[in-house]
């Protein structure tokens, strides 16, 4: 009987102290950011993603050299003091390329996981809203999109589209999306339910307000999350298409199209496949970490 | 004719779920005169809140419909009107109250941006009149520091003080009837205390009309002019306040009185009403609170009791007809 009167008594002075403003809030976000401090490997991750991106930003004055200038006095050279990862058979600098390949990768992660996040949220927002018919349609498109095995599906689109970077983003946009779109969708439909959605409807709050102002906010941290761990699934991809020559066309470089023409040299210089490779890794692990890291620390609710 | 704000009239608000037919509301009728208090009893679900749902024309959901009846507000069927004109009068002209203060507001968004939410849908204001307006409902419900707290989050404010936001927003823009829903459960008992004369004021204040929905026959007594008591989707009793717990007539409505510890009493079991609600699929022929009534006789099993006039009351028992007299013979 104590403990129930302790825990009232407690209550009561919390209360009190919030009428009178006597508590310290951080927000929402400083304090996820303080959790995801704590995790090391997050933030070393999130150390490693930030050099990726300084290093496509700032590509043409880290690089030694141009990445298409061709040099057929230097050949398939291996690594030395001029070309320190070596030359390719038409004599372009490997490390330059493999910096220069770094802009491709990110920005196709970035741009497809953008297009994936629009329309995602849109249609899962839409469907879990609405439920019912609305929702049986969608879903039923969802799992159309799903049923398809992912690389043939990606080549399709991109046979379809044509080649690209911008229908690369779109390709694998409209590959991704349907994740997106599952989560919010049963996010939607929990959120749906709460009371602040019935106190928006009963001050007259139209659907495209409701989704707006009160179901999409509320998944801004599930969106977040999505974006991060999409963001190496959408590289891998680009890489695999660059691979099979429907993805990024050479002379630009981008990491997936450097494997791909290295292979027939993997014996004689293998550093000009691997370095490729080590740099996809890296940054695909690292997204994902970071992730991993950002989705515990943002809710950890969503831990599974 | 007194000067009614809402006249609601044989509302029948069915649910066809996959157990069969739900007469959720069944043929209410009730006023709200201009200005003043009318409260709703009765127990957990015996319609309480899917009437003042009707009203606000949210219950069209795949399986609920209003299946009869007229809504007259301000000399206007709700019931004809499109979605669009709904979404005029929800919020501007009738505003609602939730029980759970906790999670009726929005926690992403600030006390502010939530309350001036309504005045930019409704009135066309613009951010900075729409702020003005917001503080001064904040003032207007005793909230402390209102310009500070117009910045914050819901998570940090107390229970009480995020009711009163609510009220806040449901006043703003200055509604004729507010319709409150179990405003109090969910407080404790002086924030209650504190709510209710909050609402009584500002009814003075602006002359809105309130209907409280409530189980709670405290809250009643405190607030209301006149009471309706509910049970299993009908009217059973309609009368001032004074005369409801003066002298009650339904055996359910006494019931309900009794249910309340009194302070000079010292039983060491308080009194309930005996057995459940009826279910809706197990629905007694006769009248719905037939299996719990002390005085229920045979007429009563197998007849359902029609809402009498009784001077200035109704109520729906055969206790009050001639054809008990003569069950008793």
């Amino acid at each position: 009987m104590s403990k129930i009167f302790e825990y009232f008594k407690r209550r009561k002075e919390f209360d009190q102290k919030l009428e009178n403003n006597e508590i310290e809030y951080s927000s929402f976000y400083a304090d996820s950011f303080r959790r995801l401090r704590k995790n090391k490997m997050a933030m070393f991750c999130l150390f490693i993603i930030l050099f990726l991106i300084i290093i496509a930003i700032f590509a043409p004055l880290i690089a030694p050299y141009d990445p298409t200038a061709q040099d057929y006095a230097a050949v398939m050279q291996k690594p030395s003091k001029a070309h320190i990862l070596g030359t390719d058979e038409y004599g372009r600098d490997i490390l330059s390329r493999i910096i220069y390949g770094s802009r491709i990768s990110l920005s196709i992660g970035i741009g497809a996981q953008i297009i994936a996040s629009i329309v995602g949220v849109a249609l899962g927002s839409i469907a879990g809203y609405y439920g019912g018919k609305v929702d049986m349609v969608i879903s039923r498109i969802m799992e159309i999109f799903q049923s398809f095995p992912d690389l043939i599906f990606a080549m399709a689109i991109m046979t379809f589209l044509g080649k690209g970077i911008i229908n690369l983003f779109i390709a694998l946009g409209l590959l991704t999306w349907v994740r997106t779109a599952r989560m919010i969708r049963g996010q939607v439909m929990q959120l749906r339910e709460t009371e602040y959605v019935e106190a928006s409807r009963v001050s007259g709050a139209n659907t495209f307000w409701i989704i707006t102002k009160d179901l999409i906010p509320n998944c801004l941290s599930t969106i977040i999350v999505m974006i991060t761990l999409g963001i190496p699934n959408a590289i891998m991809y680009e890489a695999s298409l660059s691979f099979l020559g429907i993805g990024i066309q050479p002379p630009t470089p981008s990491w997936g199209n450097m494997i791909s023409s290295a292979q027939t040299f993997i014996t004689y210089l293998p550093l000009y496949s691997i370095m490729p490779g080590l740099a996809i890794m890296i940054t695909v692990i690292a997204f994902n970490i970071f992730g991993d890291g950002l989705r515990d620390a943002l809710d950890p609710k969503l831990k599974t | 004719m007194a000067d009614n704000i809402i006249e609601v009239k044989d509302l029948k608000t069915y649910f066809h779920t996959d157990a069969g037919l739900v007469k959720a509301v069944n043929g209410v009728s009730f006023n709200v005169e201009r200005g003043k208090t009318l409260g709703i009893v009765g127990e957990s679900g015996c319609g309480k809140s899917i009437t003042s749902l009707s009203i606000m024309r949210l219950i069209e959901s795949a399986t609920g419909r209003i299946e009869g009846g007229t809504i007259t507000f301000e000399g206007e069927d709700l019931l004809q009107k499109s979605e669009e004109e709904m979404r005029q009068i929800r919020g501007k002209k009738i505003a609602m109250i939730f029980q759970e203060p906790m999670t009726s507001l929005n926690p992403v968004f600030t006390i502010g941006q939530q309350i001036t939410e309504a005045l930019l849908i409704h009135e066309k204001m613009t951010k900075e009149q729409a702020k003005e307006r917001a503080i001064e409902m904040l003032k207007m419900v005793r909230i402390p520091m209102p310009e500070k707290r117009y910045d914050e989050y819901p998570h940090q404010l107390s229970g009480g003080m995020r009711q009163r936001v609510m009220i806040a927003m449901a006043l703003s823009c200055k509604p004729a009837l507010l319709i409150c829903d179990e405003p109090t459960t969910a407080l404790d008992v002086t924030i209650q205390a504190q709510i209710l004369e909050l609402i009584n004021d500002l009814k003075e204040k602006t002359g809105t009309s309130v209907m409280m929905i409530t189980h709670d026959l405290g809250v009643i007594a405190e607030v209301a002019d006149d009471v309706m008591v509910m049970y299993a989707g009908k009217v059973v009793e309609k009368a001032s306040c004074d005369e409801i717990f003066e002298q009650p007539l339904h055996p359910y409505t006494n019931g309900l009185l009794d249910c309340i510890p009194k302070l000079d009493d010292d039983r060491e079991e308080l009194s309930t009403i005996e057995g459940m609600v009826p279910s809706f699929d197990s629905m007694p022929e006769g009248c719905a609170f037939s299996p719990r009534c002390p005085f229920a006789k045979d007429i009563c099993r197998n007849k359902m009791p029609e809402l009498t006039q009784h001077g200035t009351r109704f109520v729906r028992c055969f206790k009050y007809t001639d054809e008990w007299k003569e069950d008793q013979a």
